[in-house]
């Protein structure tokens, strides 16, 4: 299914060289690492003196220029840091709503997050989230050939994600990309993913159809995941209703994820499609735009 | 097992179809997938349990609504069951006879009636069906009814009949309900003997002497009339008669008369009236009973028949002229006439139209021998046993029923119906015969104008003694009659058989009878020798009356039996059909 997407995905990992993960000052205070950081850590490469302030590494004071200054200064070096990107990928039934591009927009976002983190010097784990939160193995494959990766699963992803949580790296960043159409207390999953997370990004992917469904008449409704139907007479009301309910889920979700030290973004799968460009991620500075 | 009062409610039923078709077009609903109904919480109808129990919850739910559907309206259709309340069912049998009216306001009828309501009707656990017995017993008021709806009931009791059959009353009590019923009779007379233990008897009579008329009948003699009354004791020791004859209308006297009379005596009195158009009254003057003290004897006025005689022989034209002058009973006409006598059949008799047809033989035998004659039949009743020369044609089978035969040979023969056409056969051959020497052609004749004087347009009389039946023939087209009372009121009304239509003279009093845009006027007198003697009229009135011991289910209303199962099934309905708390996280 997702070879079809094939063009899709090499349009979106195009568009990702224009940018990178700039999320490196989150990862202060780390031991080590393959890149250096925005701050200052504990590589060997120096950086500058300053007067010592109360909680500064004792073992960085410049003796020696304590011995000709008569004053307690200390050295500084650039951090050294090892960026991590688990990427949470929903694979319900709702995200391959039919008649829809959320499944197409879904693994396109994915592809581009892959490429804005590798250029950002990340390793990239991506996860599909169903009965089990599984790896793909290996990430570094294209998405084309990853193995079992539809969206098809019925089940809670919410219950999957607090009952059986991922093995995350420690100090990683992770982003979740889900519709959130589950029913599931948002606390205790964003309590899951953000233990021991540098940064934890949820990415609500909607289709227009989710934001604003165009219902009239009488109507059978299925629903996606659990194929339960329900019977409507589709008016101005239920409409109403529904737009009412979904912006309080949203709201209640950017509420806790504050809460949880989260952020919360959201895309619309179809406005993706038209230039790849996750705005929403662009706006919280969590993509910057890598200079020519 | 309850039993529907009205099961004409049950075609509501129907509406299930309705319900059904809803349910089969509401699936004809377009499908649409979305991402999660978990928006539409409010809109939501089915339980929880996912897809494999969303199908079959919508069959349940209307497998409940055609439940509660089919539950109300078998409620509706008011069944009725039995329930465990025991009752002690009774038949009330009062004697709607005029015996029981007399001596206002304490007469016997109303004596019964107090005593129903204070000892019989006050029972709540009695249940009781009033039969009022007249000529013929009837239910007034319906079945198994309350104390206090007898009590209501018991107004239509007015006792106007003229005779009371309460035996045949008991018959009926008997074959129409069970034997839990006791059967409890209002009287005045002394019970009849009977086995029967179920069958109490009160009787609230009072001895009264009595003088009635029992006997009143006039009819015409040509040009005046005979009216005959008789005056009866029913005193216990003799008494004496003070009675006249009037005409009302000219207010004269005709005969005074005055006797006495011992025990049971009669007196017969016979007056000729030559105005036959007044109306006739005979009175008692001395009887403080006053319901049987006068009879009334209208005017008779049956129509004549019309005879025509059509190609009938001299001689024999001559001696059928006569006959029929001498009956009084019709008049000889040249056409449109109701009896055509004639030599031969007549071809398209007209409806209504009857004939006298005489076989003429050419070569007659005579024959000597006993006759055989069917004395039942109007035309043949009443022939007197006279020796007459008949000669007849021997070659002649006349069509229809014989009357009169000699041997195998028939010499009258009829065919047809009276209320269309009747046809007379007498195979006679008069030159060698001496029937119209004797005695029986006058009666003969007389037979059969009278029997067809039946048939003209009116009552069959005048005057009637009380529980008689009234025949009215119908003009022609008309298939209903009606019976006014004195006051104008409608008292009876009846639907033709064939012509006739049939009442029972119930009430004395002066009825019109009509038909179409013909009345007649007619007398109703009481008559009864059986009803005018109070000599056995008794008293016996228990202190309490003994009810027996059996006793009924009584078939209650059972509703509620439909209607509480329809409430709880509702109830689920709305357990599975409401919303269920959203899973949304707001």
């Amino acid at each position: 299914m997702i070879s079809s997407y094939k063009k899709s995905l090499d349009a979106a990992e195009i568009v990702g060289q224009k940018f990178f993960l700039n999320v490196s000052s989150r990862f202060a205070g780390q031991q080590g690492g393959s890149r250096f950081g925005q701050n200052t850590g504990n590589s060997l490469e120096f950086v500058d003196h300053r007067e010592y302030q109360p909680g500064d590494d004792v073992r960085h004071i410049d003796w020696n220029a304590m011995a000709r200054s008569d004053r307690l200064t200390v050295k500084l070096y650039r951090e050294e840091v090892a960026p991590h990107l688990d990427i949470m990928i929903d694979a319900s039934r709702s995200m391959n709503l039919r008649d829809t591009t959320k499944c197409e927009a879904l693994f396109s976002l994915v592809a581009l997050l892959r490429v804005v983190a590798v250029n950002a010097g990340y390793t990239v784990t991506a996860w599909l989230i169903k009965d089990r939160c599984r790896p793909v193995e290996p990430s570094a494959v294209p998405i084309t050939e990853w193995r079992d990766a539809d969206c098809d699963y019925s089940g809670n992803i919410g219950e999957t994600l607090v009952r059986f949580p991922a093995v995350l790296r420690p100090s990683g960043v992770r982003i979740l990309v889900s519709d959130l159409f589950w029913s599931h207390e948002p606390q205790a999953v964003l309590r899951s993913l953000s233990d021991n997370a540098a940064m934890l990004v949820i990415m609500q992917l909607l289709s227009e159809r989710d934001l604003k469904p165009e219902l009239a008449g009488n109507l059978r409704l299925v629903d996606a995941e659990t194929r339960e139907m329900l019977e409507i007479v589709a008016d101005a009301d239920i409409l109403r209703d529904y737009q009412s309910n979904m912006t309080r889920h949203r709201d209640y979700w950017k509420k806790c994820s504050t809460r949880s030290g989260a952020l919360f973004c959201s895309c619309v799968a179809e406005s993706f499609l038209r230039d790849f460009i996750p705005v929403d991620l662009l706006k919280n500075e969590i993509l910057m735009a890598r200079s020519r | 097992m309850p039993i529907l009062m009205k099961p004409a409610a049950l075609w509501a039923i129907l509406a299930a179809v309705v319900l059904v078709a809803i349910y089969l077009f509401r699936r004809q609903a377009k499908e649409v997938e979305v991402s999660s109904l978990m928006f539409f919480a409010r809109f939501r109808h089915n339980a929880e349990g996912g897809s494999r129990l969303a199908r079959p919850q919508a069959p349940l739910v209307l497998l409940l609504e055609i439940i509660i559907l089919s539950l109300l309206v078998v409620a509706a259709a008011n069944p009725k069951a039995v329930t465990g309340e025991k009752l002690v069912p009774m038949v009330v049998i009062l004697d709607d006879s005029m015996s029981m009216a007399v001596n206002e306001p304490d007469s016997p009828r109303n004596a019964a009636a107090e005593y129903l309501q204070t000892q019989v009707f006050s029972r709540p656990e009695c249940r009781f069906t009033l039969i009022r017995t007249g000529i013929q017993p009837e239910i007034i008021g319906r079945h198994d009814m309350t104390g206090i709806e007898a009590g209501r009931v018991i107004e239509e009791w007015r006792c106007r009949a003229p005779d009371a059959d309460l035996l045949k009353a008991i018959a009926y009590a008997g074959e129409n309900f069970t034997e839990k019923h006791g059967v409890l009779v209002v009287s005045d007379r002394d019970h009849e003997r009977s086995s029967d233990s179920a069958i109490r008897w009160l009787a609230f009579g009072r001895k009264l002497d009595n003088l009635a008329v029992t006997a009143a009948s006039r009819y015409s003699t040509g040009n005046q009339d005979r009216c005959y009354f008789a005056f009866t004791s029913f005193a216990s020791g003799s008494t004496a008669l003070a009675a006249e004859i009037i005409l009302p209308d000219k207010n004269e006297i005709l005969e005074r008369v005055t006797a006495t009379l011992r025990p049971g005596e009669s007196r017969r009195v016979r007056v000729m009236v030559k105005d036959q158009n007044l109306r006739v009254q005979a009175r008692i003057l001395n009887d403080p009973v006053a319901y049987d003290n006068e009879a009334w004897l209208l005017p008779v006025k049956p129509e004549p028949v019309s005879v025509e005689l059509r190609s009938v022989p001299e001689f024999l034209k001559h001696n059928v002229a006569r006959a029929i002058s001498a009956s009084g009973l019709a008049t000889i006409v040249a056409s449109a006439a109701q009896l055509i006598v004639s030599d031969g059949p007549v071809a398209d008799l007209p409806d209504n139209v009857w004939q006298l047809v005489f076989r003429i033989a050419s070569q007659p035998v005579a024959f000597a021998g006993n006759v055989a004659v069917d004395k039942a039949h109007p035309l043949t009743a009443g022939l007197p046993g006279v020796r007459a020369a008949w000669a007849v044609d021997q070659s002649y089978l006349p069509p229809g029923k014989p009357l009169m035969s000699v041997g195998t040979m028939p010499l009258i023969a009829v065919a047809g119906m009276p209320t269309q056409n009747i046809s007379v056969f007498f195979n006679l051959a008069p030159d060698f015969s001496d029937l119209h020497k004797t005695v029986l052609w006058p009666t003969l004749f007389w037979n059969l104008l009278a029997w067809r004087q039946k048939y003209n347009d009116g009552p069959d009389a005048f005057n009637y003694r009380s529980g008689n039946e009234i025949t009215l023939t119908l003009p022609e087209g008309s298939n209903k009659a009606q019976m006014l009372d004195s006051d104008g009121k409608l008292f009876d009304s009846a639907v033709a058989y064939g012509r006739q239509a049939v009442f029972t003279a119930s009430t004395p009093g002066f009825y019109e009878i009509g038909s179409a845009a013909r009345a007649w006027k007619i007398a109703v007198n009481l008559c009864s020798a059986s009803e005018s003697d109070l000599r056995h009229a008794v008293s016996f009135v228990p202190p309490h009356v003994p009810f027996p011991e059996s006793s009924m289910q009584q078939f209650s209303e059972v509703r509620w039996w439909f209607i509480l199962p329809a409430l709880l099934l509702i109830c689920l309905h709305q357990y599975l059909t409401s919303r269920r708390p959203a899973d949304v996280f707001f």
